[in-house]
């Protein structure tokens, strides 16, 4: 089989490459993926990522075997519904876990980009087809919706019976589903909230968005639920929170040895394993935990032994997002001696449980989203990434400033001046696409990194003068 | 016509106006505009409401990227770019901005401007669903802005004061539909680019003098002889037409097209419908303001605004469609590659979609297309 030896390279066991053979034979076939693609995918990863790390290996299996699933999905009976990312509020892994082995909820576009794109590089097509189709190039709109369209019309994965979408925190997300139900006359569930905190609220509330959020949430819930035949009960959700909370924990024990100096990983490695968490579909989660909890221990086994990608006493920042497309702006970080021990998404608040004031399931997601800052709004951000910079020890912000995101595309301007003011650490703003590769030149930022890299060194070798 | 020249001498004076309210100790408030900020309320306050609505020009476009990144909404980043080059009495003189959060680059334009100090704003949000909880939402927002108000003026808001507000803007739509309405025949009685220009000029001139100079002008327009027939009529629609961006009107009038009707941020959401006159003033506006506003393409679903765009291309007897789109406004930008094949369908109209950051540079191209544009329809 042409694509054993990758996908054993990718934690796949010889059996289970075996029982799934007619499937990978099938998705290939789809895919158009063939001998060489499979060897400059063994290339790829071999020279991307941390492949003596079997937690990731496996990651990247997962990955794989999740596209296999949603490219296939129709023509195995499945219903598919789809959810932009990020995801909001549990609604898609509640689906996920009543539609077990019926229902497959997952983010194409997540998916394709980690293995269509950062394994096999082969995305650009579908990039190229959802600009043809409806999201022009040059207007600085985001790949995953790109991927999304392109994937869908060009018939690589199919029309799903279901959209969920959010309204308010990606504008383009909800404007990619609408596109999607005027042309295909797909149902959709619509959340929406609106970002009108003042700057500064946060970490406080005001009590009109949670509950104008929690009853969005809600009514989505109940109108998923007509549409699927399915209603979501007090199991429904205790299972949910128990396979989620496993994962978050695995998440939560990675960052406590991120914290190590040197850090045991590059950022980018825990990326795609963390990430499993917002792509998958339900029958693939015992795999992504099985990867978190392989990861764990091979990380503390680093910390012991005091290794990592760089050595100790390196200079530590805080990123965003690392771009995913490929490898390569993360390697130009560590060639410049830069290690990323925590980025905004890995953070405490995005995966710890927070406590929440409110009594209702719904009041309560709706609360913890909202403090966990994305959806809160630009300060909240800003909030928790200050906070980082104490948890983490960091020396310096590099805020890979997204090109195509409206959420975060402002976030670098606003972050340079705050940070570098208030904590009296250097910003360094790169203008990148997390998930495009096409529109940025890693290249051209390197003279940028290094230098910054320079500057951290010094500013911390000045430090430890007596 | 002289009810047109009076307008622009008021336009001129307004300034003048505004410093001497100010030095009298009214308070000006500047909106974003766009068809969410009650002036109803600002006015029963006593204070004076200015829509921020100027563009058009490169340099504030330019100066705003040492604020924000090139990829919001250019009519955004010029918001941005005229405050800080200062000179824009406006801009200068206003003591509150009221910003309505409808997307990421209002809310971007909220956020820079609060972290920068740029002056003081306040924002309420405008949910993106017409449900009652969206419309409880807005109400509660604009109520917030209400108090907002009141502690601005330091004087409470009575709503016989607020009904009286009502009556007054509502004179100035019903005048505004009387004078759009008359293009919907053969021959338009007036240039798209004098009714933008009232419009525009309805963002900053006093409410009163406003309703003055609309009816004389429909006395004017009334006795006038009926005009000889127009070129191409052109449905001009997208995301914000501002005051200062003639560039795109000029353009299709040169090439001998007739705008008959504009559908932008600042068009006809202001004058379409009337707020109720009986109940609660307050609940009055937000239906009116939100609940009947025609839903913007950042709405979800957003099909109202394209169903309605078919409607005015019928009713307007339109040759031909114009989407005119500033850079970065994503949600237009998406809108806009839907729209042509849904107007084609239904209307068996073209549609002609063009980009603009106010870059100069953009004259001699967008040219070239407009007339192309015209010159297809005409043929036809």
């Amino acid at each position: 089989m042409y694509y054993s030896a990758l996908l054993k390279l990718c934690g796949w066991e010889d059996e289970q490459i075996s029982r799934e053979k007619p499937r990978l034979d099938e998705a290939f076939g789809i895919l158009g993926l063939g001998p060489e693609d499979m060897q400059r995918a063994e290339a790829r990863v071999i020279e991307g990522y941390d492949m003596d790390l079997m937690g990731v290996r496996k990651a990247l299996g997962v990955w794989i075997g999740g596209m296999v699933d949603v490219v296939l999905s129709k023509r195995e009976g499945k219903r598919v519904v789809y959810y932009s990312f990020p995801p909001l509020g549990g609604l898609s892994g509640v689906i996920s876990v009543i539609g077990k082995g019926e229902i497959l909820c997952v983010c194409p576009e997540f998916i394709l980009d980690i293995a269509l794109g950062a394994v096999f590089d082969r995305i650009d097509p579908i990039l190229e087809a959802g600009e043809e189709k409806a999201l022009p190039p040059g207007r600085a709109l985001c790949g995953l919706n790109k991927i999304r369209i392109g994937a869908v019309t060009e018939g690589i994965i199919p029309v799903p019976d279901l959209l969920l979408a959010s309204s308010f925190y990606c504008d383009q997300g909800g404007q990619t589903d609408e596109w999607l139900r005027e042309v295909y006359g797909i149902p959709w569930v619509v959340m929406d909230n609106v970002m009108d905190s003042p700057w500064g609220e946060f970490p406080n509330l005001t009590p009109e968005r949670v509950s104008y959020l929690a009853a969005e949430m809600e009514s989505g819930w109940l109108e998923a639920a007509e549409i699927l035949g399915y209603q979501p009960n007090k199991e429904h959700w205790a299972a949910y929170y128990d396979l989620y909370s496993k994962f978050n924990q695995g998440i939560a024990e990675s960052n406590r040895s991120m914290k190590a100096d040197p850090p045991p990983v590059s950022q980018s490695n825990l990326q795609i394993v963390r990430f499993l968490r917002n792509g998958i579909s339900y029958n693939r989660f015992p795999e992504a935990l099985k990867a978190i909890e392989t990861l764990v221990p091979e990380l503390e086994a680093r910390v012991n032994k005091g290794i990592g990608p760089l050595p100790k006493g390196s200079p530590r920042v805080c990123s965003f997002l690392i771009p995913q497309r490929d490898q390569s702006i993360a390697h130009l970080f560590e060639r410049a001696g830069i290690a990323i021990p925590v980025t905004f998404l890995s953070y405490d608040a995005y995966t710890a449980t927070l406590d929440s004031t409110y009594t209702s399931l719904a009041e309560r997601n709706a609360q913890v989203e909202l403090k966990r800052g994305l959806y809160h709004g630009t300060s909240a951000v800003l909030h928790w990434t200050k906070k980082a910079v104490e948890d983490f020890g960091l020396d310096g912000i590099l805020w890979t400033q997204p090109i195509h995101c409206r959420p975060m595309s402002g976030t670098g301007y606003f972050f340079k001046k705050a940070i570098e003011e208030e904590l009296k650490i250097p910003v360094l703003s790169l203008e990148v696409d997390w998930y495009d590769n096409r529109v940025f030149s890693g290249e051209s930022m390197r003279t940028k990194i290094e230098t910054f890299g320079h500057l951290l060194a010094a500013r911390k070798a000045k430090r430890k003068l007596p | 016509m002289k009810a047109l020249e009076a307008i622009d001498v008021h336009l001129k004076n307004r300034a003048r106006e505004l410093e001497r309210f100010k030095e009298e100790g009214r308070k000006i408030i500047g909106y974003y505009p766009g068809g969410y900020v009650p002036e109803e309320i600002i006015l029963a306050s006593g204070a004076i409401p200015v829509g921020l609505h100027r563009g058009g020009e490169h340099e504030p476009v330019l100066i705003a990227g040492a604020y924000l990144p090139r990829w919001y909404d250019t009519f955004i980043r010029s918001q941005i770019g005229f405050k800080v080059l200062g000179g824009e009495p406006v801009y200068d003189l206003m003591d509150l901005f009221v910003i309505p959060i409808t997307d990421n680059n209002v809310r971007i334009l909220g956020d820079a401007w609060e972290f920068y100090h740029l002056g003081k704003i306040f924002r309420f949000g405008v949910p993106h669903r017409k449900t009652e909880r969206a419309l409880t939402y807005y109400l509660h927002g604009i109520k917030a802005f209400k108090k907002e108000m009141e502690r601005e003026t330091e004087a409470s808001i009575a709503d016989v004061a607020l009904g009286e507000a009502i009556v007054l803007c509502n004179r100035e739509r019903e005048l505004f539909r009387r004078i759009s309405f008359m293009r919907r025949t053969d021959s338009s009685p007036l240039k798209g680019s004098d009714f933008v220009r009232l419009l525009h000029a309805s963002l900053w001139l006093d409410k009163n003098l406003m309703v003055e100079t609309l009816e004389s002008l429909i006395g004017e327009l009334e006795q006038q002889p009926p005009p000889p027939g127009i070129g191409p009529r052109i449905l001009l629609t997208g995301s914000t037409l501002a005051y200062g961006d003639s560039k795109i009107i000029s353009l299709i009038e040169e090439a001998g097209g007739a705008v008959v009707m504009e559908h932008f941020a600042e068009g006809l959401r202001n004058y379409w419908d009337d707020v109720a006159i009986i109940g609660n003033p307050m609940e009055a506006l937000a239906d009116a303001y939100f609940h009947r506003r025609i839903a913007p393409a950042w709405f979800r679903p957003s099909k109202e605004n394209r169903d309605f765009l078919i409607r005015l291309a019928k009713e307007f007897l339109a040759d031909g469609v114009v989407w005119y789109n500033l850079m970065y406004r994503d949600c237009y930008t998406v809108q806009s590659t839907l729209v042509p094949k849904l107007m084609k369908d239904a209307t068996g109209l073209s549609t002609l979609v063009i980009e603009s950051d106010y870059d100069e540079e953009e004259a001699g191209p967008l040219r070239t297309r407009v007339e192309t544009f015209i010159e297809m329809i005409k043929r036809k």
